[in-house]
């Protein structure tokens, strides 16, 4: 059904012969319903707007929250990281010093004690062996550290965690891009490096 | 309900009756938004149950028959208006949709909206639409008229058979729709 259709055949009661005075006063409440209407509209926009604009300080504050955690989540693994290298190092060393108390008990000991006549002799060439065992122990855990951390794997891999997680999806938003580039400084991975993985990572994804 | 409603209503009284028509009607309603509807607001809907039932007081057209054609005049505003809910290569395609899609975007915007509950079926050889009306609003033939225009717009010919199936407060209509084209 069509209204123009319908409003054709009604029969209907308009006054052909509106006097001037009736024009005016239906023009007049014409206008006044179309400025309350203005009023009104604008007040909600206002009322939008102030409501956005509060929402949108909840957002930055959280993201500011969220940012600062995932800053300290950083650290916390960057901590956990070094203590496991650490703890590798510590026992790499011990088992150094094992194989070479072995090695000076069973091995060396014999001829000390062959070639050196007086057993103070034998105590002093000990303790001079134990003396140069201390900063191979120091050079090798130093190595055996460096060699964890900078052979990378540790995080660079936790770089590419962070990438997976930001392109979950699909999109890399500016704060996931703050917070990307500061990871990257942070984990010591240098730009070009940082982006070879990104582009790992994307093509992982298939995107 | 929505205001785009109200300003659709009374645009459309003005465009198709005049200017005097809905000045009259507004007097003879007590309005306590005083008409001065907008777009972006919330009205009561009894205030367009009073503006229709003094159109047709005065034009002497049944409330069911102005309440039907204002809602194909509405779909034909909602295509101008939201191009972008209506993609769909048939009209029961589209209907089905209202619910899950169209609705579900009116209520992100609006989530205040007290929206009417549409349960649709297709039958598989989707000439047959089982459509069932749920609001308590009492404007199943304002639904009809939006369907009406919707069968317009893609135009084909469809047969709405009602069954009124009103049992607690809310209408509850279902309505059959047999493609007969």
């Amino acid at each position: 059904m069509d209204i123009f259709e319908l409003a054709k055949k009604a029969k209907m009661k308009t006054k052909e012969d509106e006097i001037p005075d009736e024009v005016i006063n239906r023009l007049e409440r014409k206008v006044e319903r179309e400025r309350l209407a203005r009023v009104e509209a604008e007040n909600t926009i206002e009322e939008s707007s102030r409501r956005l604009y509060l929402s949108n300080q909840s957002l930055d504050e959280a993201n500011a929250n969220l940012e600062a955690t995932i800053l300290e989540l950083n650290d916390t693994m960057m901590r956990l990281t070094s203590a496991e290298v650490k703890r590798k190092a510590t026992i790499v060393t011990l088992i150094l010093a094992i194989i070479l108390f072995v090695v000076s008990e069973f091995a060396i000991e014999p001829k000390l004690e062959s070639v050196f006549s007086k057993q103070w002799m034998v105590v002093i060439a000990k303790i001079s062996i134990f003396a140069l065992l201390i900063p191979i122990e120091i050079l090798s855990s130093s190595v055996i550290e460096s060699n964890l951390s900078k052979s990378s794997g540790v995080n660079e891999n936790m770089y590419k965690k962070l990438l997976i997680s930001a392109y979950e999806d699909g999109i890399i938003t500016d704060m996931e891009r703050s917070l990307l580039t500061s990871s990257a400084k942070q984990l010591g991975i240098h730009t070009s490096k940082a982006l070879e993985l990104e582009n790992e990572v994307k093509k992982m994804l298939g995107q | 309900m929505k205001g785009i409603v109200f300003k659709e209503f009374t645009d459309m009284v003005e465009a198709s009756f005049g200017e005097q028509m809905i000045d009259t009607i507004i007097s003879k309603c007590d309005l306590p938004s005083g008409a001065a509807y907008t777009a972006v607001g919330t009205y009561d809907h009894t205030e367009l149950v009073q503006l229709v039932v003094a159109l047709s007081e005065e034009t002497g057209i049944a409330v069911s028959d102005l309440v039907q054609a204002f809602g194909t005049y509405l779909f034909g505003r909602f295509l101008e208006l939201f191009p972008i809910f209506f993609k769909h290569e048939t009209s029961f395609e589209f209907l089905n949709s209202i619910h899950d899609v169209v609705h579900v975007e009116v209520l992100k915007l609006y989530p205040d909206a007290t929206l009417p509950t549409f349960v649709s079926t297709m039958s598989e050889d989707k000439r047959t639409l089982w459509f069932e009306y749920h609001s308590s609003r009492h404007l199943a033939d304002l639904a009809v008229g939006l369907m009406e225009g919707a069968f317009k717009h893609w135009g084909e010919t469809v047969n709405i058979d009602i069954e009124d199936r009103t049992e607690g407060e809310d209408q509850v209509v279902m309505f059959t729709c047999t493609r007969q084209d």
